[in-house]
């Protein structure tokens, strides 16, 4: 089906709202009342989705095919939802799209589907996701693909695109799938990997892969310097360059000048690790 | 039945079932994607003296890493067969190009196809040193080699197949003989999901199953051998066939081969041709058989 559900924020909160259950399977098959009963908590008390939401439920009787992803109506979420965490959590499929400003855990656990914030999201955006697709099309806060605190390893899987800046520890303990980010981001990306591949546009913070064991760090902007335990292998043209942004393609995420040819700059580390993981920094001018 | 006067027998073909898989091998420009193909493709004439069959099916479509590419179909008699082959001919021929990687080139005109885990195991030989990557759910590995990396599938598709088409050309002369062959193998060349295992897709030396020699297995086709017409009882050659040529073609379906097997004939039905006909067993030990007059209508 290609049914359209959508929340039209009446007035923002004064207070944080866990907003879990704002997700296309909830959504899908339910008839506008149904959605607005909907709960919503809002600091400690229980509220509904019509409380604070204009609900549209929009059905859609052409004849096109629906989509492959979508026996889940679409999902979309309009106006300033700062203080909204947790949309898309743990979706398994559908589509949601959120025009507007998210808070914390958004796309949190996600194993499928696809969630496109098109403005900023907060800290812990798509944390311990395993599958489906984040995209930001804002900045994104702290712990981007990361993991929450002491779990020893964080996303297993999917992919997160920021096309603005991303906080400290994006992909942190990661240990599959993609993190890409076009803009800056703070210190410590990949911290602690043990698979999967890290991709900065801009200029990351200090402590690339510190402690990662396994993975992949590339770096399109070099930083000011890595770690000393991080050692210089070679400068050559990785083969999966050019199938990352293959993946990558269709998200306009592509920085211009850096084609499948490009130079990288080739390091081991963290030698305090075992020495397995990789920061990749572009070099520019090949 | 007569196509530009050429006498289409009434016969068939007879094919049998095999196992086959699709590589895809890239490279940082055309000519040397073509030399690791061509290794990797090269003493593949024939499951019998060779252990498997193989040839290039054309340029690839789309390769994961948007360089030059070739598509390589190769055809065992069994799963374990082929892979054990696809190991040797990645790991000594691939692999030893420069600039190349190896990719599962998928069998979309197969049902059900299955997995063998070749870059899976062609990993070891990074001795430790090899790391994966996975990139929208399928895996790679990545091999450091002097030149740089070697980038390979973990899983390539494997399907049953079919293998052994083939259709001879009878002619007047050698000339013409060679000449309707190399026409029909350029026609055929266009029909995606078949090779023509032989060298330039001919085969000059057909054979009959069995010999005099109780070493042998296989032997000179006698019955169509010019230069045995007066010696052999059992010759096919009619009158004014000086020359005769075989195509043999391996596809990943019947109707692959049954496409390339009519638009080969077609093309290979020119002057100073005489008879086109096919071989077989008396239809008794193979699955597949592709008649001929069938086949052009």
């Amino acid at each position: 089906m290609n049914t359209q559900i959508r929340l039209t924020l009446r007035t923002a909160p004064d207070l944080p709202v866990e907003a879990e259950a704002l997700n296309p399977e909830n959504v899908t098959g339910k008839n506008r009342a149904e959605i607005e009963s909907l709960p919503l908590l809002v600091g400690n008390r229980r509220e509904r989705v019509g409380d604070h939401f204009e609900v549209d439920v929009i059905e859609d009787t052409s004849t096109e095919p629906a989509h492959d992803e979508d026996s889940l109506a679409a999902l979309l979420l309009v106006g300033d939802l700062t203080r909204f965490k947790r949309l898309g959590e743990r979706m398994t499929a559908g589509r949601m799209v959120v025009d507007g400003p998210v808070g914390f855990h958004a796309g949190a656990h996600m194993s499928g589907g696809s969630l496109t914030l098109l403005g900023d999201a907060g800290d812990y955006l798509g944390a311990h996701i395993r599958g489906g697709k984040i995209e930001v099309r804002g900045s994104a806060g702290h712990f981007a693909g990361g993991a929450y605190r002491g779990y020893t390893h964080g996303m297993n899987g999917g992919t997160i695109i920021i096309h603005g800046n991303a906080g400290q520890m994006a992909g942190a303990r990661m240990r599959r799938g993609l993190v890409a980010v076009r803009g800056c981001c703070g210190d410590g990306p990949g911290f602690g990997m043990k698979a999967g591949t890290v991709l900065v546009g801009g200029l990351s913070g200090v402590r690339a892969g510190a402690i990662m064991s396994r993975g992949t760090v590339i770096l399109l902007t070099p930083p000011p310097g890595l770690l000393p335990t991080f050692l210089y292998n070679c400068t050559y043209r990785p083969p999966i360059w050019p199938l990352l942004l293959a993946a990558m393609a269709g998200t306009d995420f592509l920085l211009p000048g850096i084609g499948p040819d490009a130079m990288f700059d080739s390091y081991c580390g963290d030698l305090t690790e075992g020495g397995r993981g990789e920061i990749l920094i572009y070099r520019s001018g090949t | 039945m007569q196509v530009n006067n050429v006498e289409i027998e009434d016969t068939f073909a007879e094919a049998f079932s095999m196992q086959a898989a699709r590589l895809t091998v890239t490279a940082g420009s055309e000519k040397w994607a073509r030399h690791a193909a061509l290794a990797a493709t090269g003493f593949a004439t024939s499951v019998i003296g060779c252990g498997v069959e193989a040839g290039i099916e054309g340029p690839a479509p789309n390769t994961p890493d948007g360089r030059p590419g070739l598509d390589c179909l190769f055809f065992g008699m069994s799963r374990d067969s082929l892979e054990q082959h696809l190991l040797n001919r990645i790991g000594q021929a691939i692999m030893t190009a420069p600039t190349s990687a190896c990719f599962d080139g998928g069998l979309p005109e197969c049902s059900n196809p299955g997995t063998l885990k070749i870059g899976g195991k062609i990993r070891y030989f990074g001795d430790g040193y090899q790391a994966s990557k996975i990139i929208n759910g399928r895996r790679y590995w990545r091999i450091p080699v002097m030149e740089g990396e070697f980038l390979i599938h973990e899983a390539f598709e494997v399907s049953e197949a079919v293998g052994g088409g083939n259709f001879l050309i009878l002619a007047e002369t050698a000339d013409a003989a060679l000449g309707a062959a190399e026409a029909a193998v350029e026609a055929m060349s266009a029909v995606r999901g078949v090779i023509l295992p032989f060298p330039g897709g001919i085969v000059r030396s057909g054979s009959q199953v069995g010999s005099q020699y109780s070493f042998l297995k296989a032997s000179t086709n006698i019955a169509f051998c010019p230069t045995l017409r007066g010696r052999v009882q059992k010759t096919v050659l009619p009158r004014g066939v000086n020359s005769v040529l075989e195509i043999v073609i391996d596809g990943l379906t019947a109707e692959k081969i049954g496409e390339a097997t009519r638009v080969g004939i077609l093309a290979a039905c020119v002057p100073g041709v005489v008879r086109i006909t096919a071989g077989n067993y008396g239809g008794r030990l193979g699955k597949y058989h592709f008649h001929l007059r069938r086949l052009l209508g």
